[in-house]
């Protein structure tokens, strides 16, 4: 199916349209990240109705859009988007791999300050890795950390 | 966008009809029907069951779940409702604790209500209702 030309429409309906016409795509990748000393490993579960957008392509705005609203979100006393616009009259991106939409969805969800320094400090912040190899069962899951040898 | 269509009143078949602005203003902007239990458990086990207008769900630990929005709110004085249900033998005894507003994600702490430790849920749903970005 092809998707419509979707550029200049608000991002909610092309989402509606994703909904109405593509199914699922339930990903086995996760992505465990620590974006605190004090706190358990963090775990992305990507959305199967958002990864089938991504594959299909022309609907989702690149993600220098979120990174723009995030700035503006950082603002002292902000209050409101009025830069909303990016969202919908930005060119979508072409279709991607799954890979690829992991790649953009770590660099939308993920905090900047793990993705951009994943791998600088004395061991990972973040790994991307297969559902199966998490632990099967979430005992003692709030104390889940990266370890050295990158096994989540 | 092919089969666009402008109105400013939708009319029922018994005559009725309401603004358009009803459904903008009255649809959820955002849904998610989550087991927090299995999104991270054994591979045959899906966490988002479905979704609308969520890119992803971040487990943050046990009962404490972050859905991302695809497309943002506005503000954040939106409103953000949730229904979770725990195991077979204690369905009852798990409530939502609190919750975190921010422009593109919610944040959703459940906890036992009897000892009101964090608890992980099978059914952890959220609806958000309000103004996009």
């Amino acid at each position: 199916m092809n998707t419509p030309e979707f550029q200049g429409t608000h991002l909610w309906d092309r989402l509606c349209w994703a909904k109405e016409n593509l199914e699922g795509y339930q990903s086995d990748y996760r992505v465990v990240y620590e974006d605190s000393i004090d706190e358990c490993a963090k775990i992305l579960v990507p959305d199967p109705n958002w990864m089938a957008a991504a594959i299909q392509g022309g609907i989702l705005p690149p993600v220098w859009v979120y990174w723009e609203l995030a700035k503006d979100e950082a603002q002292p006393d902000f209050k409101k988007h009025t830069r909303g616009y990016l969202l919908h009259d930005t060119e979508p991106m072409p279709p991607m791999t799954e890979e690829e939409a992991i790649e953009y969805l770590i660099m939308k969800d993920v905090p900047q300050s793990v993705w951009q320094n994943w791998d600088s400090g004395n061991k990972p912040k973040m790994v991307i890795c297969r559902k199966g190899q998490l632990p099967q069962t979430r005992e003692w899951r709030n104390a889940w950390r990266i370890t050295d040898d990158l096994a989540a | 966008m092919a089969g666009k269509i402008i109105a400013d009143t939708i009319e029922t078949g018994a005559g009725a009809d309401i603004p358009t602005s009803y459904v903008v203003n009255g649809s959820a902007k955002a849904w998610c029907n989550l087991d927090g239990t299995s999104a991270t458990a054994a591979s045959d086990l899906t966490g988002v069951r479905d979704s609308f207008n969520i890119s992803a769900v971040v487990d943050n630990g046990v009962g404490d779940y972050t859905y991302v929005f695809s497309n943002a709110m506005s503000d954040v004085n939106y409103s953000f409702s949730a229904a979770v249900r725990g195991d077979s033998a204690s369905n009852d005894n798990i409530f939502n604790a609190d919750f975190n507003h921010a422009f593109s994600a919610s944040q959703l702490i459940m906890r036992n209500r009897d000892a009101a430790s964090a608890r992980d849920s099978q059914q952890a749903c959220i609806q958000t209702f309000g103004d996009l970005a």
